[in-house]
């Protein structure tokens, strides 16, 4: 993966963090919160197994962590852990129905929200909250695959 | 490629750096020692923000000509300002100590404060341009917002009222508790022994600091109680917050 690649991607996890804090601070409910960031990691994983490797996982965790002003870990833990199950059934999934596949990412999703709100944030914890971002992950799946692999199709000439 | 082509990496690598970053999540969380991370990307954001604003009001005063119009928009500041200033002057008027006698309220300026965590992960806390008058309370110009507990380099750290680590010695009615906050915004709760009152006798009645602890002056309205709630034992009671810590980057610090 050339250093171009590379920014794009990290550009599009960017976007997917602004997108989430601004739409979360737009519309002010405690059940509101979207993971626009973890469905564009999702895709990277999903359709560039190969390229995506341990180091690019990190390094994006750790960006992601220090623009939110997180923890360091917060974004990286899970990074890593959805990356490792991802690549290991990276073809298999291929296999499967958009809708199956915005399941299966909904549930991981659902296991990163849970780790950072139980772990780290729990006074924002809220049951409706874990609904609403189980939901929009599915919803959203088709969107962010859509988008992404525009932006994989017409920027990054390295990932086929 | 075949859908089930194995893909060949080290599962090993993964494992290793997933323990070692659990190790540092739990001692950053623990000892917060990776801080100065955190505190270079707050100084990034602010030098930031400034460059965008220097830059911005370079480039229209370069193509701005109309000189009349920013002398009004300066003056229009300077009087939302001063306006502000009165409004909390004003506000801790009701108090029962008499704060009012010299110049008790210190101007100062939210610098950072992260909206998107306040409202998703119960972080209520932000910095502001003063640091010198540490565990004072600080309000804005609808009332008070939360208490100066650190400082940050050049900058105070203030956990404002919602947070779940503040708790504030209130009284409404006959009652007195000890409100703390769970990170829910503009939210306090209150536990209670059951049975002391009427609910309905409480619903909508202003709550006030009460004075206990010698931080918070009594008297100064906090905002006013919108639900009660009946348990087995106690009764919890919710406080709807009068002043909205986002509504203005002004604010005060009570310096007595």
């Amino acid at each position: 993966m050339i250093f171009k690649d590379f920014f794009i991607i990290s550009l599009s996890l960017l976007g997917g963090y602004l997108t989430d804090s601004f739409l979360t601070t737009l519309i002010n409910k405690p059940f509101f919160e979207i993971s626009i960031t973890y469905l564009i990691f999702f895709y990277w994983c999903y359709a560039a197994p190969q390229q995506f490797s341990l180091i690019i996982v990190m390094v994006t965790g750790f960006l992601i962590d220090f623009i939110g002003a997180s923890f360091i870990g917060t974004h990286i833990l899970p990074f890593l852990l959805f990356s490792l199950i991802i690549r290991t059934y990276a073809y298999r999934l291929r296999l499967f129905s958009h809708l199956q596949i915005g399941l299966i990412f909904a549930l991981l999703g659902s296991i990163g929200f849970t780790f950072k709100y139980l772990f780290l944030y729990p006074d924002g914890y809220f049951y409706s909250k874990l609904l609403f971002n189980f939901i929009s992950y599915i919803l959203l799946w088709p969107l962010v695959y859509s988008l992404c692999r525009h932006i994989r199709r017409n920027y990054i000439f390295d990932i086929k | 490629m075949a859908s089930n082509t194995p893909l060949h990496f080290s599962r090993f690598s993964y494992f290793l750096c997933i323990i070692f970053f659990s190790f540092v999540l739990f001692f950053d969380t623990k000892d917060n020692f990776l801080k100065s991370l955190r505190i270079i990307q707050t100084s990034s954001v602010i030098t930031i923000d400034l460059m965008t604003t220097n830059i911005f009001n370079f480039f229209s005063s370069w193509l701005d000509t109309k000189d009349d119009l920013k002398k009004t928009e300066a003056q229009l500041k300077s009087l939302e300002q001063a306006y502000e200033f009165l409004l909390a002057r004003q506000f801790i008027f009701s108090d029962e100590s008499n704060l009012l006698e010299g110049d008790n309220l210190v101007p100062a300026f939210i610098k950072n404060f992260d909206a998107y965590r306040y409202i998703c992960c119960g972080v209520h806390e932000m910095l502001i341009s003063e640091n010198s008058y540490l565990y004072k309370p600080v309000l804005n110009s609808s009332g008070l917002i939360g208490q100066l507990v650190d400082s940050e380099g050049n900058y105070g750290k203030l956990i404002l009222l919602s947070d779940s680590r503040h708790y504030l010695p209130v009284s409404f009615g006959s009652i007195y508790c000890n409100a703390n906050g769970r990170g829910v915004p503009m939210d306090l709760y209150c536990t209670v022994e059951k049975n002391s009152f009427e609910t309905n006798d409480i619903l909508g009645l202003p709550v006030f600091t009460s004075g206990l602890g010698g931080i918070f002056p009594k008297g100064l309205m906090v905002g006013s109680v919108s639900r009660v709630t009946t348990s087995e034992n106690s009764t919890e009671i919710s406080i709807s917050l009068l002043a909205d810590p986002r509504t203005s980057p002004n604010i005060y610090i009570i310096k007595t």
